[in-house]
């Protein structure tokens, strides 16, 4: 079927000009006065005909004596869908006609598919059509032509996140046309406060009286769900028995955020995403803008005594990227209560322990380095790299809460962290391949011998001489942590494989800061150098 | 012209249409020019990604041409009273430096700069002063003082319109936009006319009328633009006597 639209915009101001897209679609914007008396007189005899039909007549409230009228496009007495014309009129005279008007409609206009067979097609997918909302059959003007569709507006589940669906549906045959969110999203843009009492921007969702935290400008669907401290549901989530819809957002009535978990959580995920993209070039975990969603308060601090030590350990003394695009920011510990001597914060307070999980979620979709042994302990060393790499970027070099340094979940877990690629024989993690944890527990020391990844990659960075074999190395120097940060993403996510280990890490970042930098670069000297000094050949 | 303008012809005519009167009137027309440039800046801001923006706008117009009427009434002892309008008018044109606020980071602005040219400045001003004056057989000396009205439209810039895409770390700014604006002020007049009387109804003469006042343009946004109206206008005309 041969068609085409001509797309109108006729002022008397305007200068003629006319251009043409693929579609086959011919853009008019002519101002000559006869384009327009051209156009007034074939709206009219349109009107005339039932093919224009007026819908709507405004008087202009801001000059007096103007009058706008929207003429609908009809087929046969089916609306044209998109298909209208406005004109602008005086006391005496048409002004200016603008629109679109679809030419060339050759359609039979009677539906094979009935009203209530386009229904049922919809309810058949889980989605509930408004008691007042019943198909309509239109015209729609498709690339590939014109059909006959029904046209449906559509809600789906709740628990699915609620979306007003635009539909059309074939009228001959059922097939789904064209499908969009007709929901009107806004962004809005507000500040919060974060667990270390910080402010930070906020960028979230406007609707309903309040504020989401949804994203709006960031390129993913990056949201921070509330779970207010209900592990059940949390976990029924995490066992995809329920879907977290809008209503499972944070939410904030004036836009000034004060919930500093969600803050942050909301805030670092963004940091993360940002980092990934202006340090490599990377559009988020899956390199394709997939979603990055964020739960905080899985549980009550108040409840702990209730749980058993798993649970505390998971949902207190824990984050995890669950997989998919999933992380869950454990509650911390209530403020009189210690473990180890360490007080704990919420897990999202800390942009190296929301990087880090983040950092899980591009490995499994890179490498996907196996979680258990060496591969492990790559896996674990990859998140630590990208941890430090995101705050260095983001915060300011330095000791103390919301610091870049080498340590690991520092701002949550005071004093002093869980790991320390500077010197992890502080935590009593190895620092050298030699004295690497061969025992049982840590899925064979994936947190344990992620070290020795984790300080050959900060000796090529800062340098220095190893305790246990006693090399010395001269790093690329804190203003060029870039080179080595590209070098490890590369090697890491490119290069290495599930079941790669320490000696493949070395041989990986090698070749990757020769590819980068060129041989005897100085960057592929100071991995070089820094391998040999923690013990990996 | 102004209707200030108007309804001072009106009273002209009607002066010269009343000999009976005890003193002597005179009336004008001049062409003026007034070369004083005026320039202002102005720093306005405004909130936009829950943070405070900034636009800082320097304006300059030049010198430009105008008109003046006026009539004058003046008693035997060479005091008088006169009322006079004039207008201006100017061209000019304005640079800006604006700092956006980053949607995604406080304490990260993005900064913009740039120019337009092709603004314009009316300013119209209603002068009521004081007058002595000298007239002899050929030559008249006139010197008046008194107040003035200012009133200045003028186009000011607006907040210039921008687009931006992930990340978001610079702005294009589209083609800036004017709005007019308009303020008036009451400042002060004082010059000088010396008349060359071509026969007993009509002369020709020149003139210099330094005038001034600071006149506030709103902005949109929290902000004001003050400008210096008036300046030193010299001009030159025909004269009726009566
Ligand atoms: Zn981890």
């Amino acid at each position: 079927m041969k068609w085409y639209g001509t797309v109108l915009a006729l002022a008397l101001a305007a200068g003629g000009a006319q251009a043409a897209d693929p579609t086959g679609t011919r853009r008019v914007a002519a101002g000559d006065g006869a384009a327009l008396s051209d156009w007034d007189f074939r709206a009219g005899r349109l009107e005339a005909a039932g093919d224009l039909r007026l819908r709507l007549v405004r008087e202009d409230e801001l000059l007096p004596g103007r009058v706008h009228e929207r003429l609908a496009q009809f087929y046969r007495g089916i609306p044209v869908w998109g298909g209208e014309l406005v004109r602008q009129r005086s006391a005496t005279a048409t002004l200016s006609v603008f629109g679109t008007f679809y030419e060339g409609i050759e359609l039979d206009v009677t539906p094979t598919l009935t009203a209530a067979d386009a229904a049922r097609s919809v309810a058949a997918r889980g989605l509930t059509l408004p008691l007042d909302k019943q198909p309509e059959l239109v015209v729609l003007p498709r690339e590939a032509g014109y059909a006959l569709a029904w046209r449906l507006r559509a809600n789906t589940d709740p628990d699915a996140g609620f979306d007003a669906r635009m539909i059309f549906l074939d009228a001959r045959d059922g097939a789904v046309l064209l499908e969009y969110s007709d929901l009107k999203h806004q962004s809005a843009v507000g500040t919060g406060t974060g667990v270390l009492a910080d402010s930070k921007k906020m960028s979230v969702l406007s609707g309903g009286g309040g504020f989401l935290t949804d994203d709006q400008l960031r390129p993913p669907r990056l949201r921070t769900f509330d779970m207010k401290g209900n592990l059940t549901r949390t976990l029924q989530f995490l066992n995809g028995q329920v879907a977290l819809g809008q209503s499972d957002l944070a939410v904030d009535p004036d836009n000034v955020w004060s919930d500093g978990a969600v803050v942050d959580a909301h805030a670092y995920a963004g940091y993360t995403y940002d980092y990934l993209y202006k340090r490599f070039g990377r559009r988020g975990l899956d390199d394709q803008n997939g979603r990055i969603l964020s739960l905080v308060h899985p549980v009550n601090r108040a409840d702990i005594f209730g749980y058993s030590d798993s649970v505390v350990s998971t949902f207190y003394l824990n984050a995890f990227y669950y997989g998919d695009g999933i992380m869950v920011y454990g509650e911390g510990l209530p403020s009189n209560l210690t473990a180890g001597g360490q007080r704990f914060n919420y897990w999202s307070g800390a942009l190296d322990v929301v990087s880090h999980e983040l950092g899980h979620g591009v490995t499994d979709f890179t490498s996907a380095l196996i979680y258990y042994g060496e591969s492990g302990a790559l896996n674990e060393s990859f998140s630590d790299i990208l941890a430090a790499g995101t705050e260095f970027f983001h915060q300011e070099a330095g000791s103390g809460p919301l610091k870049a340094d080498w340590l690991l979940a520092e701002d949550t877990v005071t004093p002093g962290g869980i790991r320390s690629m500077q010197n992890p024989a502080a935590f009593g993690d190895p620092d050298h391949y030699s004295i690497r944890f061969t025992g049982a527990e840590d899925n064979n020391g994936v947190h344990i011998n992620s070290s020795i990844s984790n300080h050959a990659f900060y000796l090529a960075i800062e340098g220095g001489r190893n305790r246990v074999s006693g090399l010395s190395v001269t790093g690329v120097g804190s203003a060029n942590r870039d080179l080595i940060e590209r070098v490890f993403f590369r090697a890491y996510t490119a290069l290495l494989a599930p079941s790669s280990d320490f000696s493949a890490a070395r041989a990986a970042t090698l070749q990757s800061a020769r590819d980068l930098y060129g041989a005897n670069s100085n960057a592929e000297r100071a991995v070089r150098e820094a391998w040999n000094a923690v013990g990996v050949q | 012209m102004s209707r200030i303008g108007t309804s001072l012809l009106t009273a002209v005519a009607l002066l010269a249409a009343t000999p009976a009167l005890a003193g002597e009137g005179r009336a004008w027309a001049s062409g003026t020019f007034n070369p004083a440039k005026t320039e202002t800046a102005e720093n306005r801001t405004f909130t936009e990604f829950a943070e405070q923006g900034t636009l800082e706008v320097e304006y300059a117009f030049d010198g430009g041409p105008g008109g003046e009427i006026g009539v004058e009434y003046r008693l035997r002892s060479g005091l008088g009273l006169q009322l006079a309008a004039s207008f201006g008018t100017r061209d000019g044109a304005a640079s800006y430096t604006a700092a956006f606020p980053h949607p995604l980071y406080l304490n990260r602005d993005r900064a913009a700069s740039g120019e337009t040219s092709g603004l314009s400045l009316t300013e119209t001003a209603i002068h009521f002063d004081l007058v002595y004056g000298k007239r002899g057989p050929k030559w008249e000396i006139v010197g008046f003082a008194g107040a003035s009205f200012f009133n200045v439209e003028a186009d000011i810039l607006d907040r210039p319109q921008y687009t931006h895409a992930y990340p978001y770390d610079t702005v294009s700014v589209l083609a800036p936009v004017t709005l007019s604006r308009s303020g008036s002020k009451v400042g002060f007049n004082a010059g000088l006319a010396v008349d060359y009387r071509l026969s007993k109804s009509f002369g020709l003469g020149v003139q210099g009328r330094f005038s001034g006042a600071t006149v506030e343009l709103e902005a949109t946004d929290e902000g004001t633009v003050e400008l210096d109206a008036g300046g030193f206008a010299v001009g030159a005309g025909l004269r009726l006597y009566f």
